[in-house]
């Protein structure tokens, strides 16, 4: 191990010891600090407003539902409040430090004008910019295809984020590429959040909490990715009482669990999903000696351990496993023929988190954990002839592992400073491309042969950060940043001052403006062919010859509040340089370059993005919604693609609207519709066409029409569209409450185009014309799902 | 679930292609695309003709011969050669002059109105020697024989790519959409079949794209017209074994060619790119990687200039050498059949 690599472990340990027996030391003046928890349940909420409405400041619960108030003089009225809760009005007479447990009661319908106000007031007070915080509850109320609730597929409604392919769970942020964003689940990177090839996205909404995307400004606590953090929550599960959820639609059934394992002092939660497709596929091949099945499953647990008052422990873990198998079985009396090709990739996670406030003033947060991230496919062919067997079985995986250690520290010295840091390491194990093959013949030795491009590839990952966000006039805030990160392979060593800044100027009632600027770095690619979860993506790490990626951002906007803050505007410009992403050579085979000799096709690229990004909110009352506008320009270049000339990203789109409207009918009815409307992502077409005579010995022994592609991304495609809703009906049971929704992806049957590509039309002569063909997969979809909560 | 249902849900699934109308490229300029696989068994030959806008309608290759081009090809040793129209944009030596293994010559061609294009190559040196043929199984009922054949390579230093075939001199093949028909008779004209071959060689692919695939099984045996490569075997020797079935023929003693081809880097991607875009055309390109194309080492233009060498070993069953012109029935033309 690395010298430096032991410093830090050992400094870790000590520090954790330091906490374990440090208790008091920072108490000193009027502090109010504690947690809020869901009284129902007992977790501990998320982004809870504290207002003190007196002194007109306040503060939020940070990810576990801690806060800390310093003031002086003492509050004398909090209000705490949050999107899905009663809202309290608390009074209050303190004159020393003082730890207070509020407990929220979840609303029954409509927001009062107590908490709009509330919320208006933190947002407009929070420094951080580019950031969308949505309740899973919201989430769970939105039309969605197929019945199957998709956490990803709502942040892309928000302004900003792309989708890439119809219909798939993909994130592009602000021009990001899909390997820029940091996904994170109860703090661990996932790094495929895919399944069934993007269709659906890893996260079990039963299982969440809520989701917050960061695009821009990042704080200095976030570090390793470009363009996005987005961070998963998963539930506490309840401390008060049994309690379960069962789900039953298209594609997938679902059932949560949680409950007390000591009533207010420990919880579970056990979330499980599994899809229905290859029963369905079964069914379908019964009988059929091609017998091919897809499917996906997905787990999530979650204890935590009260130890005390200053003290609780989380364990949470997830696997999640997508597979495709293709088998043909043999024909009934025919040669005993088995060939089968099987494909498929699986997240694992899993952390320990200890959480303790030390005094009144300092919250840490210390976690380790393991991901685990493989994907494989498998060619197996089995022949057994005259009593002698022949045994082909080939697989071929590419993979990522990683061991993460971090603490984080959250410290309110006084009423003008908040101070955060904190330190993680990594250590990273890459398995970019291997292939194992196994060659069984009946009296012959077997041969066991490992092909490898780079073999597995080991590396460490290690970052400081230290942020303060400085209360520098009663209007003015800011928040100054810094990350240092080092990264270590065998061959090469990285490192990088990361400066981060943000501004928060109050320049009327109801208005702020923001701006801030962020330099980030990124140590691990994605080497991708699409972007979605493809053989040819491989997770590999800047070693010699491919540097990190590296960017900045620079951001300003203003956000307002109408009408006692029921309503909301927004607007943000950002512009944004990117450098070291990289991609396939042009004109390398992807496929075979992912499994033989991606060291050597690799090229590295630069790009830019610019934006404006403007969203109206409805909160409040029982239609609540947005809207959201894009209007974005991303390019990229490649010294060796279009002649060096930067051409329009994959996922340019100029435009783009996001209209979202949730109507509660009745305590029994629920109403909700999107509609999205997108500029035409750019095409790489064909310019030219002509005819070649082959040698005879290639196979084509004849006149042959090929296509000479022309400028990159030169064409558009047509603009996309579509209008998505769902009825929910709700009724109690006697054992449970059940809704049921219905619900239509692409109402109006728009004929969107999902791949754009040429094909040929033959006429009298022997020089076919070209046209191009759209395909449509995802038209009118209809869906039915049943939910139980009992 | 009834089938039925099951037939639903695909078919709410089900996508629908439709044509798309998009902005492509207006200002299209053509390009020369030059052709040559040259070898040093024939002359000097090399055919120009033109692109066409994707949006054009010419829909027949006569309308793509371009006039007033000058081809020139250029070698060491001060080699120069301007080649003279033939027919159907094809021009050729009239100095009867060949190109020669492992040299390497340059085309410059220039036409009106178009950029002049230049493109390189070599064909590749190659060293191949057939080492041992014997007749391991005869068949009357079917008619067939069963010969055993080794034969190796030697490498040069470089990637180099080959390519194999074994064919069998029939007297008259008739090719047709029904097959091949021999008629074994004396006064006949003589073809070459080509035969396939079996062998337990890991190196060999019929598909010049599943070629040094980990991923993919080498799980055939029988081969037509295999390409390998020196991946196992670089700047060695390489033996290879292989068995073939032979048509038993009354009318005249088996007479064989095994076939071994050296192809240049430039012809080998050129043809596997060709069986990337004929699988890949009239495809969603799904993974939105680079369009489909051909490779193409020809600067400012299109298509390809690029060399190769056959090594021809003929043979009968005695494993005693045959030339074509010492045949001892009538031949008037001997050409392979497919």
């Amino acid at each position: 191990m690395h010298d430096s690599f032991r410093l830090f472990v050992y400094g870790l340990l000590l520090l954790l010891i330091w906490i374990a027996q440090s208790d008091s030391i920072f108490a000193q003046s009027v502090t109010i600090s504690g947690y809020v928890e869901d009284e129902t349940n007992g977790e501990r909420i998320t982004g809870v407003s504290i207002y003190a409405a007196d002194l007109k400041t306040g503060t939020t619960t940070n990810q576990y539902g801690f806060y800390t108030l310093t003031s002086d003089p003492a509050p004398s009225l909090l209000w705490i409040s949050h999107i899905g809760y009663e809202p309290i009005s608390n009074p209050l007479v303190v004159t020393r430090d003082t730890i207070l447990t509020f407990n929220l009661v979840p609303r029954v319908l409509k927001l009062g004008d107590l908490q709009v106000v509330a919320e208006r007031e933190t947002e407009l007070d929070n420094i951080q910019m580019s950031r969308h915080v949505i309740p899973i509850e919201e989430i769970e109320t939105l039309p969605v295809i197929l019945g199957e609730i998709d956490v990803q597929k709502t942040l892309q409604l928000l302004p900003g984020v792309q989708s890439g392919i119809e219909g798939s769970s993909g994130l592009y942020v602000r021009g990001g590429r899909a390997d820029q964003n940091m996904i994170l689940l109860d703090g661990l990177h996932i790094y495929n959040p895919n399944h069934l090839f993007g269709f659906f996205s890893v996260f079990n909404s039963s299982a969440m909490r809520q989701v917050e995307l960061i695009k821009g400004g990042f704080p200095a606590r976030y570090g390793g990715r470009l363009s996005s953090v987005v961070n998963y929550s998963m539930k506490e599960g309840n401390l008060k009482r049994f309690e379960g959820e069962g789900a039953l639609g298209i594609i997938s059934s679902r059932l949560v669990l949680e409950g007390p394992i000591v009533k207010d002092r420990a919880s579970f939660l056990i979330a499980g999903r599994e899809t229905f497709s290859d029963e369905l596929m079964k069914l379908y091949y019964n009988g059929q000696t091609d017998q091919n099945s897809a499917g996906f499953y997905d787990l999530n647990l979650k204890t935590n351990f009260i130890l005390s008052q200053r003290n609780r422990i989380y364990l949470s873990a997830y696997a999640g496993q997508d597979k495709f198998s293709f088998l043909r079985k043999p024909f009934p009396g025919s040669e005993e023929i088995e060939n089968s090709y099987r494909l498929g990739w699986q997240n694992r996670l899993a952390s320990l988190r200890w959480n303790r406030v030390i005094g009144d003033r300092l919250f840490a947060s210390a976690l380790i954990g393991i991901t685990h991230y493989r994907f494989n496919s498998n060619t197996q062919f089995i022949d057994i002839e005259d009593g002698e067997s022949i045994e082909f079985n080939q697989t071929w995986f590419s993979g990522i592992d990683d061991w993460t250690a971090k603490i984080d520290f959250e410290y309110l010295p006084n009423t003008q400073h908040f101070l955060r840091f904190g330190t993680q390491a990594i250590l990273h194990r890459f398995t970019p491309g291997s292939t194992q093959t196994l060659f069984d013949q009946s009296g012959k030795p077997p041969v066991n042969l490992l092909q490898t491009p780079s073999g597995a590839i080991r590396s460490r990952e290690m970052s400081f950060y230290a942020e303060d966000e400085i209360q520098l006039l009663p209007s003015v805030k800011i928040s100054t940043g810094l990350r240092f990160s080092m990264y270590y392979t065998s061959d090469k060593r990285f490192q990088s001052f990361e400066p981060r800044l943000s501004t928060n100027v109050r320049i009327a009632e109801n208005t702020v403006a923001k701006a801030s600027y962020v330099r980030s770095k990124q140590y691990v690619h994605l080497l991708t062919g699409g972007g979605s979860a493809f053989p040819t993506d491989l997770w590999i790490p800047s070693i010699n010859g491919i540097p990190p990626q590296s960017g900045y951002q620079f951001a300003a906007g203003l956000v307002q509040n109408y009408q006692d803050g029921h309503y909301q505007f927004s607007m943000e410009g950002y512009y944004k340089r990117m450098k070291g992403h990289i991609d396939y050579s042009f004109g390398s085979d992807r496929f075979q370059s992912a499994l033989l000799d991606w060291p050597d096709l690799i090229e590295s690229g630069s790009g830019s993005s610019r934006g404006l990004e403007m969203l109206i909110r409805k909160k409040g009352g029982p239609l609540s919604g947005w809207i959201g506008y894009t209007w974005a320009k991303t390019t990229r270049r490649y010294d060796l693609l279009n002649n060096g000339i930067p051409f329009p990203d994959g996922f340019d789109r100029r435009h783009d609207i996001s209209l979202v409207m949730q109507y509660q009918l009745s305590d029994a009815i629920h109403l909700s519709a999107v509609w999205v409307y997108g500029s035409g992502y750019p095409v790489w077409v064909h310019q030219g066409r002509y005819i070649v005579e082959p040698r005879p010995e290639s196979g084509f022994n004849y006149s042959y029409n090929a296509l000479e592609p022309g400028p990159v991304n030169s064409a558009r495609a047509p603009i996309y569209h579509r209008l998505d809703f769902s009825i929910y009906f709700t009724k109690q049971k006697s054992w449970a409450e059940r809704t049921i929704t219905i619900g239509v992806y692409n109402a109006y049957n728009r004929k969107n185009p999902m791949f754009i590509y040429p094909d040929e039309y033959f006429t009298s002569g022997d020089f076919t014309l070209i046209q191009y063909e759209q395909l449509s997969l995802l038209q009118l979809i209809p869906s039915i799902s049943w939910q139980y909560i009992f | 679930m009834s089938k039925w249902t099951v037939i639903l849900l695909f078919a709410l699934l089900c996508g629908c292609e439709s044509p798309v109308e998009l902005n492509t490229p207006e200002d299209y300029q053509a390009k020369l695309v030059v052709e040559s696989h040259f070898s040093p068994d024939s002359l000097w030959w090399l055919r120009v003709r033109k692109s066409a806008s994707i949006l054009d309608t010419i829909s027949t290759s006569s309308e793509l011969i371009t006039p007033d081009v000058t081809v020139i090809i250029s070698g060491e040793n001060n080699f120069s050669d301007t080649l003279q129209y033939d027919t159907r944009g094809i021009f050729r030596s009239v100095h009867a002059h060949r190109p020669v293994s492992g040299m390497i010559y340059t085309t410059q061609v220039s036409a009106t109105g178009y950029p002049q294009v230049e493109a390189s190559s070599e064909a590749p040196i190659l060293k191949s020697n057939l080492l041992t043929v014997s007749k391991i199984d005869v068949d009357d009922s079917l008619g067939t024989e069963t010969y055993s054949l080794r034969f190796q390579v030697e490498d040069m230093p470089g990637s180099n790519y080959y390519q194999a075939s074994i064919s069998q001199a029939v007297p008259f093949c008739d090719s047709d959409t029904a097959g091949i028909v021999i008629h074994d008779a004396p006064d006949a004209l003589l073809y070459y079949d080509r035969l396939t071959f079996e062998s337990n060689s890991p190196l060999f692919r019929d598909f010049i794209e599943t070629l040094d695939d980990p991923t993919l099984p080498a799980i055939d045996e029988n081969f037509w017209r295999p390409y390998f490569s020196d991946k196992l075997f670089e700047s060695t020797i390489q033996q290879f074994e292989i068995t073939f079935e032979s048509k038993l023929l009354k009318s005249i003693q088996s007479r064989f060619i095994l076939e071994i081809w050296a192809l240049s880097d430039e012809l080998f991607a050129y043809e596997r790119s060709l069986a990337i875009h004929d699988i890949n055309f009239g495809l969603p390109n799904i993974a939105r990687s680079t369009p489909i194309s051909l490779y193409s080492n020809v600067q400012n233009g299109l298509g390809i200039f690029a060399g190769f060498t056959r090594d021809v070993h003929r043979f009968d069953s005695q494993q005693n050498e045959w030339q074509e012109d010492v045949l001892e029935f009538n031949i008037e033309e001997i050409q392979p059949c497919h």
